[in-house]
Parts: C-alpha cells; sequence; structure tokens
C-alpha cells in the first residue's frame, strides 16, 4: 500500500513470527493473502514486473482457503465456548460464534495484526470483507494445532465485549424459563415484585425476582415498568441457569491452551427440542424500532386534572414574588412589598 | 479494540436502577423543625447516596406527613422571628414562628428545609420535590409512589393524656398526694380569648 513496503517478502517473514507460524512457507502466505479481485487489477492484467504490494503475481487465491478456514475457526471457538458454557444451548453458542466470526469482528483482529498491509487486492481501501477473508484464509493453510492457538489467541479475548443478554435475545424468555426449570423438577415458577418508587411519577422503579417454588430466588432485575423488569428478570433467570454471571472466569492464554478442547465436539442440548412444543423460542427482531409508550399529552392532562386538582400548585409556584420576581416585570409591586404570613417563604 | 454496540439491556436497566428516584416518607409529628429539616435536606439533595455529586442529578422525593405536629423546644414558636427583607421601602418585617404556623401548618417544615438546603441556585429545584402534608392523609397518587420510610430525628413519646387509667393505677407512687391536688395535665385550656372592658351601660351577652 505504501512505498515503505517495498520489500514485501520480509514483511511476510515478520508476519509469519507475529502470528506464532514462521514454519509455514512464503508461497502459501502469498497465496492466503491474494484476493480473487486482485488478478482483475489493471496493473496486474498488464504483467507489470512489481505489482504493489509485492510477490510474484502467480495465478492463486485465497477462495479456497476461506471456505475451509472459516469452518476450522469455528469448529474450534465453539469447542472452546461449550467447554465454558456446558449448561448453555447450542443456540446461544452458535449465535456467539457467529458474532465473534463476522466479517467486522475478523476485520478488526487483522486490522491490528497488521494484515491489511499485506493482502493482495484490486480494492482500496480495503474492505472489511476482504480483510476479514484473509484472516479466514490463514486458519486455512495452518495446522489444526496453530489453528487452536489462533483462536484462543486473537478470536477468544473479544469475548470480554461481548454481552450474552444481547447476543441471543429471546422473544419471550419467561416461558422458555419456565420450560427449563420445570424440566428440572421445580413446580411453581412466579415473579414478584420486590421493591417499587415512583409508579406515578416520571421516573418510576420496579424491582422484580423470579422465584422457584415460592423459596428460591432465580434472577433478580429492576425496570421501568413491570414487564420490562419481568423480562429482564426472566433474562437474568436464564444466564444464571446457564451459567453465565459477572464473576464467570474465562479462560485465556495457556490456560485455554493447556485445556483438551477436543473433547468438546459434541453439540450441546438444543433449546427448541428441551421446551414445549408451543414455546416461542424465536429472537426478537432488532431491526423494527420499537414505539415509545410514553404519551406527552395523556401525561400532562393526567397532571393537570388529577393531580393539580387535589394537591395544587408547589411553594415555588404559589409564591411568585419569592421566585420569579422577574416575571412580574409589568406590574406593579406596591401591593406585596410588605412580608405578612402569607406571603412568606 | 471494542465491537461493542450501544448499552446493552441490562446496563440500561441497571443505569434507570442507580439514578432512580427513591420516594421517602417521614412523619413530623414531635420532630425538631431544624433536625427534620436538616436530615430531609440531605435526601433532596441526594448526599445520602454513595455517588453524590453536585453536579449530579440524584435527589430523591421526601414527602412529609403530619406538619402541624411539628415541634419546636421551648419557646422557640414565640423566639425563632423569621426575617423577611424585600429590599423595597417599608418592605422589612420580622414574623415569629407561630403565626407562620398558624396560617399554613406546612410552611415551618418548607422554610426549615429550604434553609437547610443552603444558599445555592440549585435549592429551587430541589425542593420542588418536597411534599407536605398536614395531617397524615396523603392523596392516593402520592402514597402509590411511596417506596421507603425514613427515621425520625427524634423519639416520639407519649403524651400524658393519652395514658388510660390503668396504666395510671400501675405506675409506682411514692407521694400520697391531698385531695384535689392537681397531679398532671389531662387536656388543653380552651383559649378564652381576650378580656375586652366592658363599656358602661353595655347589657351582658
Amino acid at each position: 500500500m505504501g512505498n515503505w513496503l517495498s520489500d514485501y517478502n520480509s514483511e511476510l517473514y515478520a508476519f509469519g513470527h507475529r502470528i506464532g507460524a514462521p514454519e509455514i512457507s512464503e508461497n502459501e502466505y502469498v497465496k492466503a493473502l491474494t484476493n480473487e479481485s486482485f488478478f482483475e487489477r489493471a496493473d496486474v492484467e498488464e504483467q507489470v514486473e512489481r505489482a504493489q504490494p509485492g510477490a510474484e503475481i502467480g495465478t492463486e487465491h485465497n477462495g479456497e482457503l476461506v471456505r475451509k478456514g472459516e469452518e476450522r475457526l469455528s469448529i474450534w471457538l465453539k469447542r472452546y465456548l461449550r467447554f465454558h458454557l456446558a449448561k448453555a444451548p447450542e443456540e446461544l453458542i452458535d449465535s456467539v460464534d457467529s458474532h465473534l466470526l463476522n466479517d467486522e469482528c475478523l476485520a478488526g483482529i487483522a486490522g491490528h495484526l497488521g494484515i491489511d498491509h499485506l493482502v493482495r487486492t484490486k480494492e482500496f481501501p480495503i474492505s472489511q470483507q476482504s480483510s476479514a477473508d484473509a484472516f479466514r484464509a490463514l486458519a486455512g493453510i495452518f495446522s489444526d494445532e496453530k489453528v487452536k492457538n489462533l483462536v484462543i489467541d486473537f478470536i477468544v479475548p473479544q469475548l470480554v465485549d461481548i454481552d450474552f443478554a444481547d447476543i441471543y435475545p429471546l422473544a419471550d424468555p419467561l416461558a422458555v424459563l419456565t420450560d427449563l426449570l420445570k424440566a428440572e423438577g421445580v413446580t411453581e415458577i412466579e415473579p414478584r415484585l420486590l421493591r417499587s418508587a415512583g409508579e406515578n411519577s416520571a421516573e418510576p422503579i420496579f424491582v422484580v425476582a423470579i422465584y422457584a417454588d415460592k423459596q428460591k430466588n432465580v434472577g433478580q432485575s429492576a425496570g421501568e415498568s413491570v414487564t420490562i423488569a419481568i423480562d429482564m428478570a426472566a433474562r437474568e433467570a436464564l444466564l444464571r441457569l446457564w451459567n453465565i454471571t459477572s464473576d464467570r472466569v474465562l479462560f485465556f492464554g495457556d490456560r485455554a491452551a493447556s485445556v483438551p478442547l477436543e473433547k468438546y465436539s459434541e453439540p450441546n442440548y438444543s433449546l427448541t427440542k428441551k421446551c414445549a412444543p408451543g414455546t416461542n423460542t424465536s429472537l426478537l427482531d432488532e431491526s423494527q424500532p420499537t414505539e415509545s409508550p410514553d404519551n406527552l399529552i395523556e401525561a400532562v392532562l393526567r397532571y393537570r386534572n388529577i393531580v393539580d386538582a387535589e394537591v395544587g400548585k408547589s411553594y415555588t409556584k404559589r409564591l411568585r414574588h419569592k421566585f420569579s420576581r422577574g416575571s412580574l416585570a409589568k406590574r406593579s409591586f406596591r401591593y406585596l412589598v410588605k412580608p405578612k404570613p402569607y406571603t412568606v417563604a | 479494540m471494542s465491537y461493542r454496540r450501544v448499552a446493552s439491556r441490562f446496563d440500561r436497566v441497571n443505569q434507570w436502577l442507580q439514578f432512580s428516584r427513591q420516594w421517602h416518607v417521614i412523619d413530623a409529628n414531635q420532630q425538631d423543625a431544624e433536625l427534620l429539616g436538616d436530615k430531609i435536606a440531605r435526601y433532596l439533595a441526594g448526599k445520602h447516596k454513595p455517588i453524590y455529586h453536585p453536579e449530579t442529578d440524584c435527589g430523591d422525593h421526601v414527602v412529609v406527613t403530619n406538619c402541624k405536629d411539628i415541634a419546636m423546644h421551648a419557646f422557640d414558636w414565640k423566639h425563632t422571628v423569621y426575617k423577611f427583607n424585600m429590599e423595597y421601602p417599608k418592605s422589612k418585617a420580622d414574623i415569629p414562628a407561630w403565626q407562620i404556623h398558624e396560617y399554613d401548618p406546612c410552611r415551618i417544615a418548607f422554610l426549615s428545609v429550604y434553609r437547610s438546603l443552603g444558599n445555592n441556585l440549585l435549592r429551587r429545584r430541589l425542593i420542588q420535590r418536597l411534599h407536605l402534608f398536614p395531617d397524615s392523609e396523603m392523596p392516593e397518587f402520592v402514597r402509590q409512589n411511596v417506596g421507603s420510610q425514613l427515621r425520625q430525628v427524634q423519639e416520639v413519646v407519649k403524651r400524658a393524656d393519652e395514658y388510660t387509667s390503668e396504666e395510671r393505677a400501675r405506675f409506682p407512687k411514692v407521694v400520697k398526694f391531698a385531695e384535689g391536688h392537681v397531679v398532671d395535665w389531662e387536656k388543653s385550656i380552651q383559649n378564652p380569648g381576650r378580656h375586652s372592658k366592658p363599656v358602661p351601660g353595655q347589657k351582658e351577652k
């Protein structure tokens, strides 16, 4: 991309060491880093001597490697997730996997590894997809053990940014929770209101907990309405049920590499199969913005007809001469100058 | 490197929970006006919260009931003088507390809280979260809001006329009083009103 990158071979050599696989030959790296569109470039078609960023023009591109690498990355990432989230359903693991391996996430990792500067492609600046594809193609040329290291070193750390409540947003979490708990032998599940304040004010707050068999608090959350609070409490209970809590320690680096992840190839249970047939296990549609339930006109009318009629104006409004003398500019102050017990504040 | 999008569901409700306003209720019956004012001002400004900062809008609502029974020490109803000066000619007035209390039973609580909030511009907004009621009743829409009760600043004592005759009989006696001795104040004496000098020739009513 830049003139500074005149020695492509030494850059590749450094890159091989940086990513932890110096044993792989330079040709294979070049193949993995060559995008299909590279050969459509005007200067490449004219067989120019030194097509930027470098190396022999050749004929091979990474199309096949991308597909292969994508599969292998996914296999190792899912194994890692199953090891940590043994109680979570396979659907959750799938959605985490597809989020971490999407173009945006991988392109970010690739950019930080300096892959953007090494990819041979037609487009400039390089698109997220080509950048991510180059990263996937690397997994295609690596040995299985190296792919595992690639996943643990570069992809798994992105887990700290993932919010497990948002990555798999169930449309009806309470129904799913009820089904899962009943499968564990719980007979009665009820949401209870623990605390509330400001029910009639502009900022109401409700704290709701889900109780199993009227004894055990399985999940608790707050919300601005009882419906939202119950919904969030059910989500929290599900995460607790799946052992996804904030004090959960995820293994990184050597600690993760020493785990025998090969044992976790079998998929976890499927939520749709475990729940009752009628239960809604679909996800929320996030693309449609939800309309705010607040009705301003209704609130103003309620205040005017109910609140104002019963308690009247506050002191700060009633005692205008004290709190906003300025608004009386057009009128004489004489009649309210002398403080009386009924005017002071 | 972060690919996190907007605040998550739990972040949103937790922030709502952190900055939510609590509605406290406190009974002003037999409570010293100054002490009560200090306590309420603390809660109105949110100074009882660990997240307090003068520029953080974290104050709570306080509902005060029984404002008519707010107390002052000894003869303070007479000697506590509220001074007002509008800085216009003839606009100075010193009004004793009892006169203000007689006109509006909630005004003493308001004045003492307003003073305890300190002399700053914030107090005009903070005082709007104070809800005063003269007796123990409050509207239903206020009662529904209440989520917490504050401890009173003083212990409520039992008035002498609230003891039953059995309780009086059970009380150990050291001295034997003479017949007709007024032991205790039992009920308040009606104000006989101002003495007026009869005009010569005026008929008795």
